[in-house]
């Protein structure tokens, strides 16, 4: 209990909640601007949170991330245009009632829904996760081997596009963790005998060129018609942003639900976040409904299934990433990063010695759910500035930023080059349909996986079969075949319902 | 096209770290060692490669019997130049950061891009002074970065 108070008086206290304050306008300031994801959101305030107490830079990042996953819904009920790709289930519907002038209504349903979607999201985390560390206590290089692989290979089958690239980008990361001396031999590997590449690459500055750098370079090469420099529609808004929030509620309390849990358990799957569970609910929500006909013409059901799966997922990402170390997405993979700059190695005995951590960490979670209402109410209100702030002047800025922030991890001019070339690399292949949250992945997973490997192919003697000799390493294998045949299985479920769900989530994880 | 040729790019860097690696020693006298994990990810990578240029390969030649070879090649011009120029903005800031300092260098390096960008000449001063300003006043000052000084600083 002394702990739980602690862990409390961690958030709860002047300093804290000021950075949770301008966490979230930052987080509505980001997500709310077309092109600019929650993602690059988190990876930008990664820097500045370098120099913050760990609860409040986790408090920064939670309440970015919820708060940006909010705001991606407003400039698609004002623009048509999803602020961030995890609104991009729902933005037909969104602007349609937008385009009635009721953007107001729908962007409070989807305030709500957000809200109690990320305190659902944080009660799965807040029950499932010390329960799943004390499991994880037991768990020996095997089955962390297996998890890893898990955490990989959802993050190429399960997410939207190509197999294959999705595979040749993960496979891109796991070489750049390779980069550094061998944790093992100790052997330098292709560090290009530059001494600041010994100790592996740091994989802030690489997060940074992924999800920044890559947005300005795309900026540029769209010319003029940048994202957000389209006019606002004529439309007069009326209505206010709360009223009608009950009555939709008490009709669709069932589709918040299972919203709700639907999204934090596929946050809590490793590889798949808060875009594919915004998708997967949205279509389980039209094929359940009983007017499907209205989907896509400004209709509130789906709405209310997807708005609040997606903040779910954010919350439900945590758990694997806080109790086994794998991130469930591209911005726990960032959190990871965090948490072992921070001294909080994830896993499960961050529940033990950092009990009051943990604590204060579950408590910002509920904050900063918290402060979506009046963070996300001033923004629906001022929605307009949004709209008129154009990319164009924003991008030179945030390029600035991406490499004084790059520098600062650790005043090393390298990191800028590292930044730079992963960048330059990723919008290449981007722009060739290649998926990153796999990089990403690859990258975190690399050293964990390469360790786990290697300490088990030692301890077995080199015999493989000792991979599946204990009970739980058998299933973690087992059910990474599942995942493996996952396309396969959807494309038939998908053929027996006749609508190519995870097909529609064309350009979901790229930012 | 693209992927025809990235998935060349892949071969080769996959084949390049297969190599490199049977470089890396093994553990005591066991035959696997700091070699063997770079190894697994080159073949996945050399093997993906062929089966994204296998894949393309095919597409380029149905595409090439319909309309005629000459629409595959790159269009000329130098739009595709456009996204690499914040690339040069990084790189030019890398090398006048340390004489100019990192303030006039970004102001320098975001005036200049506003300008590209089509923003009129008093704004474009007035926010790249005032952001330069801000984010350097950030980092140093608050967050205690040691941003360059350059001659700033004398």
């Amino acid at each position: 209990m002394p702990e739980f108070i602690d862990g409390l008086l961690l958030v709860l206290n002047l300093k804290t909640m000021m950075v949770v304050v301008i966490a979230a306008l930052f987080g509505v300031f980001v997500g709310a601007i077309p092109g600019l994801s929650a993602t690059m959101a988190v990876a930008l305030l990664v820097p500045i949170t370098f120099y913050m107490d760990p609860v409040a830079a986790i408090a920064a990042v939670i309440t970015t991330a919820a708060m940006a996953i909010f705001a991606g819904d407003i400039p698609g009920a004002y623009l048509n245009i999803p602020g961030t790709p995890s609104s991009a289930a729902y933005v037909g519907d969104a602007s349609a009632l937008g385009r009635k002038g009721r953007a107001r209504e729908v962007l409070g349903i989807n305030l709500i829904c957000s809200v109690i979607g990320g305190l659902a999201g944080t009660v799965v985390l807040v029950m499932i996760a010390p329960k799943l560390a004390e499991a994880a206590l037991n768990f020996s290089s095997f089955e962390y081997f297996w998890l890893a692989i898990l955490g990989l290979s959802s993050a190429v089958f399960i997410s939207p596009g190509s197999l294959l690239k999705g595979f040749l980008s993960l496979m891109v990361g796991l070489l750049l963790a390779t980069v550094g001396l061998d944790m093992i031999t100790g052997t330098p590997r292709f560090t290009f005998d530059v001494p600041d590449l010994y100790a592996g690459i740091n994989f802030i500055p690489v997060m940074i060129g992924f999800f920044a750098l890559n947005e300005v370079m795309k900026l540029f090469a769209s010319r003029r018609q940048a994202p957000g420099e389209i006019q606002e529609s004529g439309v007069k808004q009326t209505g206010t942003v709360f009223g009608m929030v009950p009555h939709y509620l008490k009709r669709y309390w069932r589709n918040l639900i299972r919203g709700s849990s639907v999204g934090a358990l596929i946050g809590a799957l490793p590889g798949a976040g808060a875009d594919i569970a915004a998708w997967i609910t949205y279509a389980i929500s039209k094929q359940r409904s009983k007017e499907p006909e209205k989907f896509g013409t400004g209709h509130m059901e789906g709405i209310v299934d997807a708005s609040s799966a997606n903040n779910a997922a954010v919350c439900g990402a945590w758990v694997p990433a806080l109790v086994f170390g794998i991130p469930g997405d591209s911005i726990t993979a960032i959190v990871i990063g965090v948490l072992y700059m921070k001294g909080m190695n994830p896993g499960p005995t961050i529940f033990m010695n950092n009990s009051e951590m943990v604590y204060g960490l579950f408590t910002a979670f509920f904050v900063a759910n918290l402060i979506l209402i009046p963070i996300g109410y001033l923004a629906i209100r001022s929605a307009h500035i949004f709209a008129i702030t154009p990319a164009r002047l924003l991008m030179p800025i945030i390029l600035c930023f991406c490499i004084v922030g790059a520098f600062a991890i650790n005043n090393s001019i390298t990191d800028i080059w590292i930044m730079l070339l992963s960048g330059i690399a990723v919008y290449y292949i981007s722009s060739a349909d290649f998926p990153v949250a796999p990089a990403i992945l690859g990258l975190v997973l690399g050293g964990i996986l390469e360790n786990n490997f290697m300490t088990s192919m030692l301890k077995a003697n080199g015999n493989v079969m000792a991979f599946f000799e204990r009970p739980i390493s058998a299933v973690l294998g087992g059910l990474v075949l599942l995942i493996a045949l996952f396309p396969l299985l959807s494309k038939l479920w998908a053929r027996r319902t006749g609508q190519a769900m995870v097909a529609n989530a064309s350009d979901g994880d790229v930012r | 096209m693209k992927d025809l040729f990235l998935g060349l790019v892949f071969l080769a860097l996959g084949v390049a770290v297969i190599v490199a690696s049977q470089e890396f020693p093994n553990v005591g006298d066991l035959s696997y060692g700091a070699g063997l994990f770079p190894s697994l990810i080159g073949a996945g990578m050399a093997i993906g490669g062929l089966f994204l240029m296998i894949g393309s390969g095919r597409q380029v030649i149905r595409e090439a019997s319909e309309n005629g070879a000459a629409n595959l090649l790159p269009r000329p011009g130098i739009g595709w130049l456009l996204p690499f120029v914040p690339c040069v903005a990084v790189i030019a800031y890398i090398y006048i950061s340390d004489t100019l300092g990192a303030l006039l260098s970004m102001a320098l390096i975001m005036f200049v891009l506003f300008c590209l960008r089509g923003v009129r000449l008093l704004p474009a001063l007035i926010v790249s002074a005032i952001s330069a300003l801000v984010i350097s006043y950030a980092f140093t000052n608050l967050l205690s970065v040691p941003l360059p000084q350059g001659m700033l600083g004398i």
